[in-house]
């Protein structure tokens, strides 16, 4: 290569390192130094958050609320890529009616979604209509504010864990399900023996994608409960810097969140890796 | 001068080379050659003669803004459409005095932060600035002391406590821009007599539960709800568990569990949707909930305003709004004084409230369907109270404000609850910890 080639090659190196050093280290290690800062080096932010009840229930609801809307998330997701790429033909409305909450605008749909659990919105018109008495499904600090957001949270973003399953489902080879089929297998057990081992690597990419979006949740619950009728941990952040102009707490509360988001993913990515090394999913370990 | 030169002599010595080469030209080519160099020249002089001004302007641009001596740069929290409205009375200022006003709109945080960091630096742009009557404490340090014959001239305009919150130290530091109350809002057809005193909203809360509401989230409006309460108990916010303030407290954590589920979670605007869907019969707000209520063709059909309910110790409500001042850096502060008189002059004032609807504290002359819409703020207007001008409010009101939400909607009581306030108070400079009026 010659010093026209290499000066380029460092030019092209050192123009994306220094605007990701200007946009994400450097505001990342300013935020860090900013939640130590109270008075000079102290703790002192950190101890009020920790002390703070309302810390305690957004850091509970922030580790339920995703992994149930995960489980919700992926069983539905499961159901529609199998739908939609199974032989029998699925109409456009259908399909349609799988991905549309996504292609919805994020603010349209929370509206909606918040117009239909509003004391007076349309669920509790329906209910009354048809002769039972509403529902609080709003109400904050409840099980079921929490139940809601879960299910709006599923519903809007459902199409993201299709469209990778699908995408997974469709290099899966159609002579596995045959060879399946004359063996004797049924629904049921060719999708355990056949559809699901091969689907992993799909299964875990959505399973990070997704985990590590559900762990920052943050405008379904300021929309439908406000912030503190279902706190996270960004919402309650998100309050302390914006309401309470409480930055360096705010950015204590937002390390705790950064904290929790890399110790989860990574533990995702070591279970993948160790999935990985014993060949699962792979034609080996079927073979095997 | 010396770049041209430089550049002509460079062409001249290139032609001269050119002339005394190897090959020598003819004489008619000789003179065709002359007339190029000649023409490259003078393109390089208009060349480099661009450049030169280019980066001229470029030095020029690149400098500090040049304001020209008679002008005066105001920061205020105008949304757009009052900027337009706004800048119609700027212009009548500019055509009387002269003196050109550029005027720059930001959020009430954003003009406190400029203000400090103008202050800091020692040398800023703005002349004038409009703050928020919550943070006037933490602003005082950087802004000037305003002459005292302003207050003297002007008080008629404004009541005793709007330009009381003004002077800290026995000095005027801030005059009122706009200011604005609460006032009870309640859905008539519902509520044919809204209650006038505790004990009827103690009545109403048990006989309809759920229909009454307060703005009860976390760091916004619950204590512009709560304060009148223990106001009207004759307690205060800087002596949180004085006798008197507990029975204001007591009072409203005896209606909690009447009080609508959302409660918790209501703002301004979350509230005066759930009134306008007839979820809340009766809560608490500012006057642009009756504009919004208008708006929507609610008001004055089914809603109106009346005012909050009395005490033991009489009424109280809530004062809000924007101050001005001329912070220390202000580089024109003669210019900023002169609009501050010219705005605080009647027939301005009345302008603000006809043109821009705002509800400021002159007699204002409304029509009828106005009289019957603001009924509720006017009755209360000689009631408003302001909150405490300590260093830090948003600190004070921090701690107010979880200990609320501890009281209100988690059943603590409030000796404990308001520890954290109490320990803060105390913390206080003696000279702090005025009466609020």
């Amino acid at each position: 290569m010659n010093q026209f080639g290499r000066l380029l090659k460092l030019v092209f190196l050192c123009v994306p390192l220094a605007y990701l050093a200007s946009q994400f280290a450097l505001p990342l290690v300013s935020g860090i130094v900013m939640s130590f800062a109270a008075g000079g080096f102290s703790l002192a932010n950190y101890g009020f958050v920790l002390h703070d009840p309302l810390f305690w229930r957004a850091w509970a609801n922030n580790l339920i609320l995703p992994a149930l809307s995960l489980c919700l998330e992926f069983v539905l997701g499961l159901l529609f890529a199998l739908l939609l790429s199974s032989a029998r033909r699925v109409s456009i409305v259908t399909e349609i009616s799988i991905l549309l909450p996504f292609l919805i605008p994020e603010i349209v749909f929370l509206s909606i979604a918040r117009y239909i659990l509003l004391p007076r919105g349309y669920l509790n018109g329906a209910l009354f209509s048809a002769g039972f008495g509403g529902a609080g499904w709003l109400n904050p600090g409840s099980g079921l504010a929490l139940a809601s957001v879960i299910v709006v949270d599923a519903w809007h973003v459902t199409p993201v864990v299709t469209l990778v399953l699908l995408g997974g489902l469709q290099t899966i080879p159609a002579e596995l399900y045959e060879a399946a089929h004359l063996d004797g297998a049924g629904a049921v057990a060719r999708l355990r023996h056949v559809t699901l081992p091969f689907l992993k690597p799909a299964l875990f990419a959505a399973l990070l994608l997704r985990g590590v979006d559900a762990l920052r949740i943050f405008s379904t619950v300021l929309v439908l409960t406000g912030a503190e009728g279902t706190p996270v941990l960004s919402t309650y952040a998100y309050q302390l810097w914006s309401d309470a102009l409480e930055p360096r707490v705010a950015m204590a509360a937002s390390v705790m969140l950064a904290l929790l988001i890399t110790l989860l993913s990574l533990a995702v990515l070591v279970l993948r890796r160790r999935a990985g090394a014993r060949g699962e999913g792979s034609w080996e370990y079927l073979a095997a | 001068m010396t770049h041209f030169r430089l550049a002509s002599e460079r062409v001249k010595a290139k032609c001269s080379a050119e002339r005394d080469g190897p090959g020598r030209p003819s004489p008619g080519r000789r003179s065709s050659a002359r007339a190029t160099a000649r023409s490259r020249s003078r393109g390089l002089c208009a060349a480099l003669t661009r450049l030169s001004l280019a980066l001229g302007l470029c030095v020029v641009g690149c400098g500090a803004p040049q304001v020209p001596r008679s002008s005066l740069t105001v920061a205020m929290a105008l949304f757009p459409g009052e900027a337009i409205v706004y800048r119609k009375i700027l212009a009548d200022f500019e055509s009387v005095s002269g003196t050109r006003v550029q005027l720059v709109t930001e959020t009430y945080g954003d003009i406190l932060h400029l203000l400090q960091a103008e202050s800091g630096a020692g040398r800023g742009r703005f002349d004038l600035v409009e703050l928020d009557i919550a943070t006037l404490g933490q602003a005082r340090d950087d802004v000037r002391e305003l002459e005292p014959s302003l207050l003297a001239t002007e008080r008629k305009l404004f009541p005793a406590a709007a330009w009381r919150v003004g002077v800290i130290a026995n000095q005027l530091y801030f005059v009122p821009h706009r200011i604005m109350w609460q006032a009870m809002i309640y859905n008539r057809l519902r509520v044919p007599h809204p209650p006038a005193d505790w004990e009827e909203l103690a009545r109403f809360v048990r006989a309809h539960p759920g229909k009454l509401a307060i703005k009860g989230a976390l760091y916004e409006g619950v204590l512009c709800d709560v304060a009148p309460f223990v106001w009207e108990a004759g307690g205060s916010v800087l002596q949180p568990t004085s006798t008197d303030t507990l029975t204001g407290l007591d009072f409203l954590a005896g209606l909690a569990p009447g009080l609508n589920p959302r409660s918790a979670v209501f703002r301004e605007m979350s509230v005066l949707e759930a009134q306008a869907r007839g979820e809340v019969w009766i809560h608490f707000n500012w006057p642009f909930a009756m504009t919004y209520l208008h708006d929507k063709g609610l008001a004055p059909l089914v809603d109106l305003s009346a005012p909050i309910p009395a005490g033991p110790k009489g009424r109280a409500t809530v004062l809000g709004g924007g101050y001005l001042a001329i912070p220390r850096s202000a580089p024109h502060p003669d210019s900023a004084q002169l609009f501050l008189r010219f705005l605080l002059t009647s027939d301005v004032q009345q302008r603000l409230v006809s043109e821009l609807g705002w509800q400021n504290a002159l007699p204002i002359k409304r029509d009828a369907q106005a009289a019957l819409l603001y009924g509720g703020f006017s009755a209360m207007r000689p009631y408003m109270r302001a909150r405490p001008t300590v260093p830090d409010y948003q600190a004070l009101s921090n701690r107010w404000q979880r200990a609320l939400a501890a009281i209100l909607f988690a059943d603590t009581p409030a000796v404990v609850a308001l520890k954290p306030v109490t320990a803060w108070v105390e913390g206080l400079p003696y000279e702090s910890v005025r009466p609020a009026s």
